[in-house]
């Protein structure tokens, strides 16, 4: 197991992850989730983050969206260390470059598709104008334009995490993280949203990062990093000969 | 984004409806009981400051012996006019009722007083028509109010027409003015000139103390300059050989609430309910506050996972907090718009409960609005804190997995303020019961004698008066009648002091007695037992100064060191009246059972009868009164037949206690039912969050009845500690109520072992419907989603 490992690079690194460890609780009952991990991942790549439960997939990507904060080590976004920002700057980054998609969807129980989208440009202060067109652009490009009245619970799971991702892509993100984004939908459902994935990845160039325990899934990246128990146990390339995406 | 916040506020309270219902219902009715027992609050302390520089008006009081009197003698206001610079004007003031003619209709009407043409200067009513400056000079002149002309004259302009006060004389209209404001502790439908009372009015005396006194000072702030100085004068008074009593000054303003004082004016409200009023309109709405929060806090968890969205959005957290103070907002303003309709809604019956005449128009002046806005704002800024700082603050990668718990001290808060909302319940719950059960006391307790059974008719009529005697036989006639007699006070609101002692022991040993002079028959009339000795005789002589005839009671034969069989025969002096003990009547409540029983002196002296009284046949009520009422067409044709059972007379005594404990019932069972909605809310959340353990249990075989007692039980055990907080508050302030009457009921375990079972009854169906439902619910269903 490397100490840094040097991933595939398309780019500039987006992320740079410098012995990072995250542990909770305290004391005996310390339980250590990352220990030392270190990754770099180049903007325009897509990173499969796979490895049985509990191996710390998903504490490593909420540290990449600053959602949570490494006990030790540093995680730079785009050369910026994350520990180093102030609310405002990290809710900046939050607003204009990173895009969040849930194995749950989190989509606001209580507004509709349209607003659900309008929610991310109204925190960016986006003018009324152009939100509209920004998210009737978006509706049309997801095919949702008859369902934009429609409350989360009226859709299926399959639905859902299409407004997931096109509420991440609305603010136009460098990077997409996304956790497990296949995990509550049927295999049909689950093969479009990866081939969406991976079609944003290659047609505009968004940085994603998956966090996935579906191995077919993981074929559709560049690059598959292996986690266990907290630390990175293989970075393997995906052959680009099996990486084929039929529909797009 | 206002505008997002605003609908998705909108929509949590729309998908919540339950709750949201509950949180606004629950603060509507708290605000709404609130702004009721304030606005009884603020009316009880508004009394008499109407008038222009109120705090400069004062009323003289009179010492006697210990006790405070608020009538004094003729000569108090000329002479504190003339003495004392700083008195600008005095009025006195004498209250009286009487037979009203107008043309050929006769009214009996009370409320008729007579006043100075100073009464202008002391106090501001203005007139509608007629001149304040000479309205009240000439002798017999007469201010009559609106309501008064209306009903005489149908019109309002009646000046210089005349009416007739029991056959003569005759008054000329020189004004009108607007009936008294229900605030106004004096309260006259005509005011007549003083100098109508001739004999009174050209006579200076330190006698007869029968006058209500009020001065107006030209600064307020003399008041006790003003003191001394009258004490000088006083000093100088009776140097000079008279023996005026001492003097001493209230406030006008502190008229209404202050008690101890007799003779006093009006049906006086009392500082103590003021306060209590007070204490519970702010008990009421804490509990409301504290249910909005708790339920608040509780919902709030469930809100975790949009915060944790929102925040991965690129939500700053101080626009998180904004959104839910915004919520916060919403929601107490729709519990003010929906209190404050309650409250207009419910004036009428408001202003029944507690015998006032408030008006909703309060609400419509923009200071209201402002307090209301104001008051909406500090609500929500409190109960929105919680839910507002500890949300905003969550980890949003633990809000997102939705596993925020709310921390031990969130739950020890969230106990803590049930405890409060039922601590205040038990104490509620017990005052209602003590209060109600001191009055059926009163209602039930034997006074010693027939109260149930007598009827008073009042001798208004000089014509009745020199007709008694054959009156009483014709009246005697009706088999539905036990015995005719008349007296001079009647039980309930006897109120003539002397004082007495032994024929022939020195003058200091006199102790303060209550005068009942009265026909013979009184005591059968009465229904009073005599112990020993017999009644008076049939006819006795009319007594001169020496040989009155007396019936003293067991109390007045002990002051005097007798048994009751020793008085018999003996001599006393009631000065000026000396005469000899006929009999000794067992101790009966000759007035309400605030006071213990006084020393009682009943004689013999028809000259002084006012009231007729008869005693009646139990059932034979209506026979008895159309008797009564034949009698009097016979007797004094035209004169209205006006009666009261004695009964009412005392009931009367209580108005205040039954007021309290209609308004202490009423508001009782309206917290209750707050903390009862903050406890459903409370239960249902439990219920909600413990929906994954309830449906492990059951699929480990737990029962329903198990289940249900399991969530129950927290909150009995809440509602027990509430109620042993509550306990010894309750006991001592209704220690203090019950203090305040000569004759009440125990304090005993009773009334709060029931306080405790209703408490708990109410919590545990309240909590036990939330669990029954948690409990029924499929396993399955609750075990679907990890």
């Amino acid at each position: 197991m490397s100490e840094d490992t040097q991933v595939q690079t398309l780019g500039d690194p987006i992320y740079e992850l410098r012995g990072v460890s995250r542990s909770f609780g305290s004391g005996l009952n310390q339980a250590h989730v990352l220990n030392g991990i270190s990754l770099d991942i180049a903007q325009g790549e897509f990173v499969s983050i796979v490895g049985p439960s509990g191996s710390g997939k998903s504490t490593l990507l909420n540290i990449m969206g600053m959602l949570d904060a490494p006990t030790r080590g540093s995680c730079y976004f785009m050369g910026q260390a994350t520990h180093e920002l102030g609310e405002r700057q990290r809710v900046t980054i939050h607003r204009e470059h990173i895009g969040f998609v849930f194995q749950a969807y989190h989509l606001i129980d209580e507004m509709t598709v349209y607003e659900n989208l309008e929610t991310p440009l109204l925190y960016r202060k986006v003018k009324s104008a152009e939100r509209k067109s920004k998210v009737a652009e978006m509706l049309d490009r997801f095919s949702m334009v008859a369902k934009k009245d429609l409350f989360p619970e009226q859709l299926s799971g399959g639905q859902k995490q299409l407004v997931g991702i096109a509420r991440a892509l609305i603010i136009e993100p460098r990077v997409i993280l996304a956790d497990e984004p296949t995990g509550n939908l049927h295999s049909s459902q689950g093969d479009k949203i990866m081939d969406l994935l991976s079609g944003l990845n290659r047609d505009e160039g968004v940085t994603i990062v998956q966090v996935t325990h579906n191995e077919r899934y993981t074929e559709y990246g560049h690059t598959v990093v292996e986690l266990l128990d907290g630390s990175i146990n293989a970075v393997s390339q995906v052959e680009r000969a099996r990486s084929t995406n039929p529909s797009l | 984004m206002l505008k997002n916040y605003f609908i998705v506020a909108a929509r949590t309270l729309h998908r919540q409806k339950g709750y949201a219902a509950i949180n606004i219902v629950g603060l509507a009715v708290g605000l709404a009981c609130c702004v009721f027992l304030l606005l009884f609050v603020r009316d009880e302390l508004s009394y008499d400051r109407f008038h222009e520089d109120a705090d400069a008006i004062f009323r003289v009081n009179l010492f006697e012996d210990d006790r405070l009197v608020a009538l004094t003698p003729t000569i108090v206001a000329p002479l504190l006019t003339r003495e004392l610079p700083e008195v600008v004007a005095a009025t006195r003031v004498e209250t009286s009722s009487g037979l009203i003619r107008v043309d050929e209709d006769v009214y009996d009407e009370r409320g008729f007083y007579y006043a100075d043409s100073t009464f202008f200067d002391v106090f501001t009513f203005p007139l509608l028509l007629g001149d304040v400056s000479d309205a009240l000079k000439r002798p017999n002149t007469v201010i009559l109010t609106r309501s008064m002309a209306e009903k005489y004259f149908g019109r309002l302009d009646v000046l210089g027409e005349r009416i007739t006060r029991n056959n003569a004389p005759e008054f000329e209209i020189t004004g009108v003015m607007e009936d008294l404001p229900a605030n106004s502790h004096i309260q006259f439908n005509f005011l007549a000139s003083f100098a109508s009372r001739e004999y009174w009015a050209s006579r200076e005396m330190w006698g007869s103390a029968n006058f209500f006194t009020y001065i107006r000072l030209g600064d307020a702030s003399s008041l006790e300059t003003v003191e001394q100085k009258i004490a000088l004068l006083l000093d100088r008074v009776r140097a000079s050989g008279a023996e005026p009593r001492n003097l001493t000054l209230q406030s006008m303003t502190a008229i209404h609430l202050s008690s101890g004082i007799e003779y006093e004016l009006d049906e006086s409200g009392d500082m103590a309910y003021v306060k209590g009023f007070f204490t519970l309109a702010m008990l009421i709405l804490l509990m409301a506050c504290v249910n909005y929060m708790n339920l608040a806090t509780a919902r709030s968890v469930l809100r975790a996972r949009e915060v944790g969205m929102r925040k991965s959005l690129g939500a700053l957290r101080s626009q998180l907090i904004g959104q839910f103070y915004g919520e916060a907002l919403i929601m107490t303003l729709a519990a003010v718009c929906l209190g404050v309709a309650l409250v207009v809604a419910g004036m009428g019956w408001f202003n029944g409960l507690a015998g006032k005449e408030l008006e909703p128009s309060v609400f419509l002046t923009p200071g209201a609005v402002l307090v209301a806005l104001a008051g909406a704002a500090i609500v929500s800024l409190i109960a929105g804190s919680y839910p507002a700082l500890f949300l905003s603050s969550i980890e949003p990668v633990r809000a997102l997995r939705g596993r925020v718990r709310s921390t031990q001290g969130s739950a020890l808060m969230r106990r803590g303020l049930v405890v409060v909302q039922f601590g205040v319940s038990a104490f509620l719950i017990v005052g209602a019961l003590v209060v109600v059960s001191q009055l059926r006391y009163m209602q039930d307790r034997s006074y010693g004698f027939d109260k149930e059974h007598v009827v008073e008719v009042p001798i208004n009529d000089p014509a009745l008066y020199r007709s008694y005697p054959a009156l009483r036989e014709a009246a005697a006639e009706s088999p539905a009648l036990v015995a005719v007699s008349a007296l001079n006070q009647i039980p309930g609101q006897l109120g003539w002091t002397s004082s007495f002692r032994r024929e022939g022991s020195p003058d200091t040993d006199e102790v303060s007695v209550k005068g009942m002079p009265a026909d013979a028959g009184v005591p059968g009339a009465l229904g009073i037992e005599l112990i020993a000795g017999r009644s008076f005789p049939e006819a006795p002589p009319q007594p001169d100064s020496s040989n009155y005839l007396f019936i003293i009671n067991e109390t007045a034969a002990r002051i005097l060191g007798w048994t009751p069989d020793e008085a018999v025969g003996q001599r006393i002096a009631v000065p000026p009246r000396r005469g000899e003990v006929v009999g000794v009547a067992k101790d009966f409540n000759f007035n309400s059972l605030h006071v213990a029983i006084e020393p009682l002196a009943i004689w013999y002296q028809p000259r002084e009868i006012r009231h007729v009284i008869a005693r009646f046949q139990p059932g034979q009520t209506e026979e008895a009164i159309d008797h009564l009422e034949s009698v009097w067409a016979r007797f004094a044709p035209g004169v209205p037949f006006t009666y009261r059972f004695i009964d009412d007379v005392y009931d009367r005594q209580y108005a205040n206690e039954r007021r309290t404990s209609r308004v202490v019932a009423v508001f009782a069972f309206l917290a209750i039912l707050v903390a009862c909605l903050g406890l459903l809310g409370l239960a249902s959340f439990t219920a909600q969050s413990r929906t994954r353990e309830i449906g492990v249990r059951k699929v480990l075989g737990a029962s329903v009845p198990g289940i249900v007692g399991l969530l129950s039980k927290d909150f009995v055990v809440l509602v027990a500690v509430a109620f042993a907080v509550a306990v010894p508050v309750a006991w001592l302030v209704l220690s203090r109520w019950l203090s305040g009457f000569a004759y009440h009921i125990e304090l005993g375990p009773g009334v709060f072992a029931v306080a405790l079972a209703a408490l708990m009854t109410v919590a545990f169906l309240t909590s036990s419907t939330q669990a029954l439902r948690a409990a029924t619910t499929d396993p399955v269903k609750s075990l679907r989603y990890d």
